[in-house]
């Protein structure tokens, strides 16, 4: 816990006193990064929007299908996440984005950006912005070396001037506020000041679109919060096209403008964060989503029914009785000593614990489900629960599906 | 080293194992190379440079060294190659590739040299096909050259293993995206990389190919001025109860090697301080 402190206060003091702050500065040095005779094409660049359209993409590593039949688009200046569990697809589908990957043979498949399809471009011809969960910096160059690589590498014609290569480095790292760690290896820097350098020589290139592989993913939970804010940040500065991967759902909500949730080598939901979370199309969004309470109930004739509940579902009409999953999130419950006459549930509350921004309460039913209900702290103390006693929970929001037959 | 700070050891005892190094190092390595030099010292300095450069043991020296550094650098083009090869992909048969590598360190290098001068003597299964290209390789400086790739192969291939091993993909991939062309990948992302482990590679594989006497002899044919390498000089001179000479010759040798390897060693610490020395 001590080094996750002196972590994050590092974060917090990293920043040299004449260095912009998060908030405001970081603007007037993004647009300094492109030299001013570059406007003309900047401006195009502007005029041009960058989006992002793939459309029947799979592949199959040996006999493992890691995409199957994925067609996705994403808006110019959107910043989306795709978020699934290890093993859905979704670094793959980004790595396809990239040309890191080369999508299975099949004849519908396109990647286009904008109106170009790039689907024969290497990964150097496609101009991305790549960034990697571990890094990838290379360990012999320094911070500035690393920054500077994707400027120096390019053919003579197209290559900047030294002095050019200096200013633009130094305000990427001024950008991601590494200006005065420029000659140090990356051996030397923490885990987070190592990819925002990763970052600083993405943008280098000024890349149409960036991607990010799990760019947080190595890095411990209090750098990574402060991280990810800090990219939001970025993102609304310089609205670069960006595809992050992410199998952290925290993560993919608070930053992203549009989440694809991936399962099983597809996508499963797409939408803003609100949409997901709120209105989940299937069984997987649901649970991967937030914290639920799960109930088996049953369905017929347009209603639902769990115990002395019953739920509108008008999905189902049919006559023939099906066995249903109700699903309620832990903030959507009132808890009473007494019943009000309306439709409830007993259930003993087995712990409680309030050290935190809810109040969270642990009770088990009567057929022996575990729930988990959270209340707001005021609401706790004034209830003033007891561990071992018996109460009354009124679901204020309740969503059933019915399980696929195949499950 | 601070008392109050030592830190405590998983094993103990500094003071057994420092005497027990220096005492077997001594043993081992300083008194036979003291009397080397004792015995070198005999001749005074007039002879003692009288036999050190006489033109046939110049020319040893040259053909010694020569044909030695020729060999390390062709182990460290083509070690590099194999070793890439045998980190990077899987084919049927690898395994046994593998194994192969060592055989050199375990042949003995008689067994060696007569096997490649059976192979490439005029009659030889090669031989008989390059000599009329006028391409000679047996009793050539070329045949010795090519017994020391022979038996410094391994040296490159097992020390690049590990660090090709280590090398990440991501940041080929990473260069890739920035828009570096392979060439450009190659020379400013992996070569810098695993430059010191080739170093080592190449430094073995010199120093093993310096001190080689008996793959070559066989090979060269021991040509005076011609292929006659500085190792079977000493031998020879040790032969006709020459040892003092013998002795100086070895000490040249001796103090080369040392040089060259030391050389090697100071640019292998700087092209590695760089990353590793760091923190």
């Amino acid at each position: 816990m001590a080094s996750l402190k002196t972590q994050h206060a590092a974060l917090a003091n990293r920043l040299p006193p004449q260095a912009p702050s998060f908030e405001g500065g970081a603007l007037n040095n993004t647009l300094r990064i492109h030299p001013p005779q570059k406007s003309e094409r900047q401006q195009e660049q502007d005029n041009n929007p960058m989006s992002i359209d793939v459309q029947h993409i799979s592949k199959t590593f040996g006999s493992f299908r890691a995409l199957n039949d994925v067609s996705l688009k994403i808006n110019d200046g959107e910043l989306v996440a795709l978020l699934g569990p290890s093993g859905s697809g979704k670094t793959t589908l980004l790595r396809i984005i990239a040309g890191l990957e080369a999508p299975d043979p099949n004849p519908g498949a396109s990647i286009r950006f904008y109106d170009e399809d790039v689907s024969r471009r290497t990964v150097g011809e496609r101009q991305v912005g790549f960034v990697f969960q571990h890094y990838a910096l290379f360990r012999h160059m320094t911070v500035f070396e690393n920054v500077a690589f994707g400027l120096r590498v390019r053919h003579k014609s197209t290559r900047p001037s030294k002095e050019e290569i200096r200013d633009r480095v130094e305000k990427l790292l001024s950008l991601v506020q590494l200006a005065q760690f420029s000659k140090r290896y990356p051996s030397q820097l923490s885990g987070g000041q190592r990819q925002r350098v990763a970052l600083a020589r993405a943008l280098a290139v000024e890349p149409k679109v960036l991607l990010l592989d799990e760019p947080f993913g190595a890095l411990d939970a209090q750098v990574r919060k402060g991280l990810r804010a800090w990219l939001r940040r970025l993102h609304e500065e310089i609205h670069i096209t960006s595809v992050l991967v992410t199998h952290d759902q925290e993560e993919a909500l608070e930053v992203a403008d549009r989440v694809v949730v991936m399962n099983n080598s597809k996508i499963e939901q797409e939408g803003t964060p609100d949409e997901v979370f709120h209105n989940a199309k299937t069984q997987f969004v649901m649970e991967f989503l937030g914290q639920v309470n799960v109930f088996h109930g049953r369905v017929q004739k347009g209603k639902a029914t769990l115990g002395d509940l019953t739920v509108d579902y008008p999905n189902y009409s049919d006559d023939h009785e099906r066995p249903a999953t109700v699903y309620m999130r832990p903030h959507e419950f009132e808890i009473r000593r007494q019943s009000n006459g309306k439709p409830s549930f007993p259930a003993r509350i087995t712990r409680t614990h309030s050290a935190g921004a809810v109040a969270r309460v642990f009770l088990e039913t009567e057929d022996a489900a575990s729930v988990l209900v959270e209340l707001p702290l005021d609401e706790f103390s004034n209830l003033a629960l007891q561990e071992g006693e018996t109460v009354h929970l009124y679901p204020k929001n309740a969503r059933v599906f019915i399980p696929s037959e195949s499950k | 080293m601070s008392k109050n700070f030592a830190k405590r050891q998983v094993l103990p005892g500094f003071g057994i194992t420092m005497g027990y190094t220096v005492t077997y190092l001594s043993l081992i390595v300083l008194v036979p190379l003291a009397a080397l030099f004792l015995k070198s010292a005999g001749l005074g300095v007039a002879d003692f440079w009288k036999a050190v450069s006489s033109p046939r043991v110049v020319a040893s020296y040259k053909l010694t060294f020569g044909a030695s550094l020729v060999a390390a650098t062709i182990n460290a083009i083509f070690g590099f190659v194999v070793a890439w090869t045998l980190v990077r992909y899987k084919f049927p048969g690898k395994r046994i590739i593998d194994a192969m590598i060592d055989l050199p360190f375990a042949l003995p290098t008689a067994v060696s040299g007569i096997a490649l001068t059976a192979v490439y003597s005029s009659h030889g299964w090669f031989g008989q096909y390059l000599e009329p290209l006028g391409i000679k390789v047996a009793y050539t400086p070329i045949g010795i050259t090519l017994a020391l790739v022979f038996i410094g192969l391994p040296f490159v291939v097992r020390t690049l293993q590990p660090a090709l091993a280590d090398l990440e993909r991501e940041s080929e991939e990473a260069a890739a995206s920035l828009g570096a062309n392979r060439f450009q990948t190659f020379t400013r992302v992996i070569l810098p990389t695993i430059l010191p482990a080739l170093l080592t590679g190449f430094a073995l594989s010199l120093a093993r190919a310096i001190g080689e006497y008996g793959s070559v002899v066989f090979i060269s044919g021991n040509m005076p001025m011609r292929t006659e390498i500085t190792s079977l000089l000493i031998i020879s001179k040790l032969e006709q109860y020459d040892t003092a000479g013998a002795a100086a010759i070895s000490v040249v040798m001796l103090i080369a090697s040392f040089g060259l390897l030391l050389s090697i060693n100071l640019l292998q610490h700087l092209a590695g301080r760089r990353y590793q020395g760091a923190l």
